[in-house]
């Protein structure tokens, strides 16, 4: 199963797919791109501490994935 | 001018003075007569006062009935209805105060689990604790505060730099810690041009701790 964070003012939101289903793969690929055109940056990440890894296109297979807001300087 | 007083008094050269009845005649006058004439249409148009108080001035000027003038301010005393509302909106908005404070609380307790399946139980449980999260850089290290800002540890200092997501307010403060983590992980360069360079210190020799992997 994929996993997508969004993270927003309730912590985060999670769009969940499964690979081999078609529609599902598509709606979490529509998400992931219109964040991307918000701004959002994507991450793939893997558990216990592994380096998240940017990513601009989205992979079905990536696992989990987690769509960051754009930062600023304060 | 014919006037004259069988009791002649100081006070009996005022009301000379300002009574339009020069023949008038008194028989008891106090020394507030002319206070008197001052403030009272009776006694200037009058021909005898006969009992007159030294305090008839401050009377006129101080009583609601007795003459005008002005009164700063009235006593605000609510009614029933306006004590109600009162009450009902100091509900409403405690219960808002209360609901937001519950739906933030929520939101950290998730961010954390995102965090969590991150950094891992024992890291998480000092994270916890400091408030701090270790995160190795290409080229620098960085502490990420969770309550703001981000120290980027060079060789013998510390610079404080200030940057998080846009709208930070909006978001619980571990979204921003982990946001910044993946960050630094990723385009350290891109967050050092963005970021404020706040305050700039000395390395110490021990640094504080902090969670890391």
């Amino acid at each position: 199963m994929g996993q997508l964070s969004i993270l927003n003012d309730k912590g985060d939101t999670k769009v969940i797919w499964d690979p081999s289903n078609e529609d599902e793969v598509m709606a979490a690929s529509d998400q992931f791109d219109a964040l991307v055109e918000k701004g959002f940056i994507a991450f793939a990440v893997k558990k216990n501490g592994q380096q998240g890894t940017q990513t601009k296109v989205f992979d079905p297979e990536a696992g989990k994935i987690i769509m960051v807001p754009p930062i600023q300087g304060g | 001018m014919a006037y004259y007083d069988s009791t002649a008094s100081s006070s009996t050269v005022w009301r000379s003075w300002v009574s339009t009845d020069t023949t008038a005649s008194t028989s008891t006058s106090g020394t507030g007569d002319t206070w008197y004439c001052w403030t009272s249409n009776l006694a200037c148009s009058g021909t005898t006062a006969t009992t007159i108080s030294n305090d008839s001035v401050w009377h006129t000027w101080t009583s609601i009935d007795t003459a005008p003038m002005t009164v700063l301010g009235e006593p605000c005393v609510e009614t029933e209805e306006e004590l109600q509302g009162r009450r009902r909106r100091e509900e409403e908005s405690r219960k808002r105060e209360e609901e937001l404070r519950k739906k933030k609380s929520m939101a950290e307790a998730t961010a954390r689990e995102l965090l969590l399946d991150l950094i891992g139980e024992d890291q998480c449980k000092v994270y916890d604790e400091t408030g701090r999260l270790f995160v190795k850089g290409r080229e620098y290290d960085y502490v990420i505060k969770k309550n703001g800002g981000v120290q980027r540890i060079e060789k013998d200092k510390i610079i404080d730099l200030c940057v998080h997501l846009k709208k930070r307010w909006q978001f619980p403060d571990t979204d921003n810690v982990i946001a910044l983590k993946l960050m630094l992980e990723n385009d350290e360069d891109a967050v050092n041009r963005i970021a404020n360079r706040v305050a700039e210190r000395e390395k110490p020799d021990r640094l504080s701790l902090a969670a890391c992997l």
